[in-house]
């Protein structure tokens, strides 16, 4: 029999090429994450370009019969995104989305969101319709993020992308929960790789990827912690019990975050990546855990 | 938990976050227990010392949007990862929040819940940047809690 420990990396190794379509060239995370090392091998990134290359960059201005007058002037003085850029939210009928879309509304920018179904982009729509005026808030409908290219379309023109994942459902086969929450990410990576008018892309991740938990000891969290012991205990062999939901859900959350870091030190795109976690559940059936 | 204003009640629903929290308010906290902070203890066979979950921090949705936004509009903010944590909080100390916000109102539902005591140290940058975008400082709990209350009363 072998040792515990090779069972789950096969285990693992089998939901990578789930993903990615082949072996990973890497071993499965955990991997120490150091900043400084990644600023060392991603720096000199776009942010700096001139002004002039930044104008051109900027897709069409919007229709002119919209109301500027409804917008609050943005307070930065020299945004890395013009305004009236088009940015993509995916994820922007979940709660955390739309309050992205309504900040990004409210700060002169145009918005691009993307929804699981035809009822959450008529409801989207006409809220944003009803607050913003015309012209500022389109959708783009995609019931399934998990295939291939699945972003590809909707990324078109897009100066920035904010990645908000769905709310799924708790589930405790790490096998079966995190390949889709993987796949979804690196598609949109994908996709802003592809469009070269992408500047920015945020991750929208949480704070229970870095947040290790449950040692019984104060700890502190800085940007290079990541949740290895959600991580451990959500790869452990198969009674797959439901009070596991959690640790699964929070491992999820880890490896997504550090497979976005690292497709972005292995692809070197043209563009920012940022990660910001908040403090978040979403559990979309609440109740069936006890 | 991000709690906070929900934009579109009756399309939206109280899916997410807010379902804890309307699970909560409605006094059946114990539907919601299996969220963190929680004391019970996992049995596993390696690693037994990590499987708590005690690890939740309230945050108001406005607030980690806005920090969203602004790690994707300002200039100088390179490939960092930004924490929104603002007050830890259990069961307890919402429903104590919610008698002390509706003293004609019933709350009911305490049970024994788990302590945080996770520090999140940088926190300072995320609030630097939101006092960039014009915004000073954390909106507190009682303001977001009672502006998600609104929606289910």
């Amino acid at each position: 029999m072998p040792p515990r420990f090779m069972e789950r990396m096969q285990r693992q190794s089998e939901v990578y090429r789930s993903v990615y379509e082949k072996p990973s060239n890497f071993d499965p995370p955990p991997y120490p994450f150091s900043r400084s090392r990644a600023e060392s091998t991603t720096s000199r990134a776009s942010d700096t370009s001139s002004l002039a290359s930044q104008r051109s960059r900027t897709s069409a201005p919007p229709p002119a019969y919209q109301s500027q007058s409804q917008s609050k002037v943005c307070p930065v003085e020299d945004p890395s995104l013009p305004r009236n850029s088009l940015v993509l939210v995916t994820g922007a009928s979940t709660f955390q989305g739309t309050h992205i879309c309504d900040q990004l509304l409210e700060h002169g920018y145009r918005v691009r969101g993307v929804v699981p179904n035809p009822e959450r982009a008529v409801t989207t729509a006409k809220f944003f319709l009803d607050k913003y005026g015309a012209g500022r808030y389109t959708t783009a409908i995609i019931p399934n993020t998990v295939p291939r290219e699945a972003f590809h379309i909707a990324a078109k023109t897009c100066s920035g992308i904010i990645h908000v994942p769905e709310e799924s459902e708790f589930k405790p086969d790490p096998t079966v929960a995190i390949a889709p929450m993987l796949a979804s990410a690196i598609n949109a990576l994908e996709a802003a790789a592809k469009e070269t008018t992408v500047r920015r892309f945020v991750y929208c991740s949480s704070a229970t990827a870095a947040g290790n938990a449950g040692n019984g000891r104060r700890s502190k969290v800085t940007a290079d912690s990541w949740n290895t012991a959600a991580f451990l205990a959500a790869w452990e062999p198969p009674p797959y019990t439901i009070d596991r939901a959690w640790a699964v859900y929070a491992a999820g959350k880890m490896q997504t975050e550090q497979a976005v870091w690292r497709w972005h030190r292995d692809r070197r795109p043209n563009f920012v990546l940022n990660c910001g976690a908040y403090c978040t559940a979403t559990p979309s059936h609440e109740g069936s855990i006890s | 938990m991000v709690w906070g204003k929900v934009l579109d009640p009756q399309n939206q629903g109280f899916d997410g976050p807010v379902g804890v929290l309307k699970h909560i308010f409605d006094g059946n906290a114990g539907d919601v227990a299996w969220t963190p902070p929680r004391r019970q203890r996992l049995q596993l066979e390696i690693h037994r010392a990590h499987a708590d979950h005690i690890i939740e921090y309230f945050a108001d949705v406005q607030d980690s949007a806005l920090v969203h936004v602004a790690a994707l509009v300002l200039p100088g903010i390179i490939n960092e990862r930004l924490f929104v944590a603002t007050t830890p909080y259990n069961i307890s100390s919402v429903l104590q929040l919610l008698r002390d916000m509706y003293p004609d109102r019933k709350f009911t539902g305490d049970l024994d819940h788990g302590v945080d005591q996770t520090f999140y140290k940088e926190t300072w940058r995320s609030e630097d940047l939101l006092r960039r975008m014009g915004k000073i400082g954390w909106t507190d709990m009682e303001t977001s809690v009672a502006s998600s209350c609104e929606s289910f009363m």
